[in-house]
């Protein structure tokens, strides 16, 4: 580095020279023998007095409520030609070491019932299915209809000890500011959030296996707000996720001749309609039938589009449950967008 | 880092052993990081504490003991940054500077102790960022990439941060910088 300035070296190593930090060897060994489930508390919340001490409550979480049905494979195969979790070679990544891989990412995004979850495909440098989650959580999502309530930094790491449905996956804190709901941020977008982190990593590891939320290492009582005292199962697909979803095209596809797309949707009858729009005007619209619709579950759909007579421009490519109450009936469809850009 | 250097040679260790050789080798410069980055001691502690645990947690991802070092020195930098925004580690602080404040003292380790905490304290004026980058360059003496790696920042990010950083604290502490050889030893050779 040019800007080595070596007395500046000296005073910062001599600052620090006289600190002799006690021993913590025993309290690391303590903390890192087993998972301890009591509730020994985190050093900030007895720092934080009375008021956050009350909140630790412990309500009782529906493990055994597992949506456990074995075909709810949150990545069916082949429903995305990226595949789910293909370690593909080095990019641009700033460091040679760590391979991109791609994952499903969960995302915040309105639907007809408010706060949903959609899924987005994304690529992150890291060396393994969950580290990759984690830092999805992390990435803002490519689809500016989706957001993410996790700022960079909110997670230390992830783990699973279990295999398929029996384990528990575990996810770590990093900040402990995430114990309490922000301000701003209401209850429903809270539990959505913390579902976000549900789904997300277990589609990373590829089982529906409950996630228990750590801070320091031990289970946190809440985040944001929201109780993680036990794992935590995935709520309800169909009362959690966007009822339609687009894996592909992604978010600015370039297409052209016919636009290949699937997705995953849960809609009347199975059938999905889908539209191409350009600002206000649909230029086309037609529909498909997804794999079923008769579960609590999203299936996968696939269709073609012929697109040939679309004048080269940017479009709206749109998917949406089929509506047969044509709006009189419940909050309407649930809509899936992504812009296209055909050549 | 000569500590470093006797990890390095044995590969097939459990986790637990990991941890202990780590903590062995780096505990205490660990912490002495954090306290360049938070400042408070006990705070600091409760940082490396915190990242030798996760470093635990991971031992099968890692499996290296320079990964594993170059894991923990990111979790202490990212640890101290939450730590930083959470208001405990600043009362506590505050708590902490009253008590030795009052003892008063001419000679030369009363100067001393008030150079180490100039440093300091002129480490926290500095945004978050710059102080990181001095941190980790010039008390642990990390190259620019491992920096950059380190924080998750491109290394041009670590040039004009360092570079920034330096320039903010010479400043700051333009009287250390100025003190006589006598008050101000240099170790390292630095002869006027």
């Amino acid at each position: 580095m040019s800007d080595h300035d070596p007395r500046l070296a000296e005073l910062l190593s001599d600052a620090v020279s006289d600190i002799e930090p006690a021993d913590h060897l025993d309290a690391i060994r303590d903390r890192t023998k087993v998972i301890p489930m009591t509730s020994r508390r985190p050093w900030y919340l007895v720092a934080g007095g009375a008021a956050i001490a009350t909140a630790a409550v412990i309500t009782a979480i529906a493990l055994a409520s597992n949506q456990d049905s074995p075909s709810v494979d949150p990545l069916p195969p082949g429903t995305s030609p990226t595949g789910a979790v293909d370690p593909t070679p080095t990019g641009g990544s700033t460091d040679p070491a760590v391979p991109t891989l791609t994952v499903a990412g969960y995302y915040l995004g309105a639907t007809s019932s408010g706060t949903g979850l959609y899924r987005e495909f994304i690529q992150v440098p890291a060396n393994d299915p969950l580290s990759a989650a984690v830092l999805a959580l992390e990435t803002a999502p490519s689809d500016p209809d989706y957001r993410t309530p996790w700022p960079a930094g909110s997670f230390s790491d992830a783990g699973f000890d279990g295999v398929g449905d029996n384990g528990v996956v575990s996810v770590v804190l990093a900040d402990a500011s995430l114990h309490d709901r922000p301000a701003g941020m209401s209850q429903a977008e809270a539990e959505a959030a913390i579902q976000q982190v549900v789904y997300t990593l277990q589609a990373a590891v590829r089982t529906r296996a409950p996630v228990q939320f750590m801070f320091n290492g031990n289970p946190i009582d809440q985040v944001l707000g929201v109780p993680t005292s036990e794992p935590l199962a995935n709520a309800s697909p169909l009362a959690t996720l966007s009822h339609v979803s687009i894996s592909d095209p992604a978010e600015g596809a370039s297409v052209s001749g016919s636009l290949e797309a699937n997705g995953v949707a849960n809609s009347f009858e199975a059938n999905v309609g889908w539209e191409i729009r350009q600002g206000d005007q649909v230029i086309s619209n037609g529909s498909f039938m997804a794999d079923g619709y008769m579960d609590d579950k999203l299936f996968p759909w696939h269709t073609t589009i012929d697109i040939s007579s679309l004048a080269p421009g940017t479009y709206t490519f749109a998917v949406m449950e089929d509506d047969p109450s044509a709006g009189a009936e419940g909050n309407g469809p649930d809509t899936d967008t992504r812009t296209i850009v055909v050549e | 880092m000569p500590a470093g250097t006797a990890v390095s040679d044995r590969p097939a260790w459990g986790a637990d052993e990991a941890v202990e050789q780590l903590y062995a080798a780096h505990w205490r410069q660990l912490v002495r990081l954090s306290v360049l980055l938070v400042r408070d001691t006990g705070s600091a502690e409760e940082i490396v504490q915190d990242a030798f645990v996760a470093v635990h947690g991971r031992w099968s991802k890692l499996r290296d003991p320079d990964l594993a070092l170059a894991y923990l020195r990111q979790a202490v930098v990212n640890r101290s940054r939450s730590a930083l925004r959470h208001r405990a580690v600043v009362e506590r602080h505050a708590a902490r500077e009253r008590l030795p404040a009052d003892v008063p003292g001419a000679d030369e380790s009363a100067l001393i102790s008030d150079r180490r905490a100039a440093v300091l304290d002129a480490m926290r004026v500095l945004p978050q960022r710059q102080r990181e980058v001095l941190a980790l360059r010039y008390y642990l003496d990390l190259s620019e990439s491992e920096i950059a790696d380190a924080l998750g920042i491109s290394r041009g990010a670590v040039k004009s941060h360092a570079s920034r950083g330096s320039a903010a604290l010479r400043e700051l502490l333009a009287d250390q910088l100025g003190d006589q050889p006598d008050t101000h030893p240099q170790p390292n050779g630095e002869e006027q």
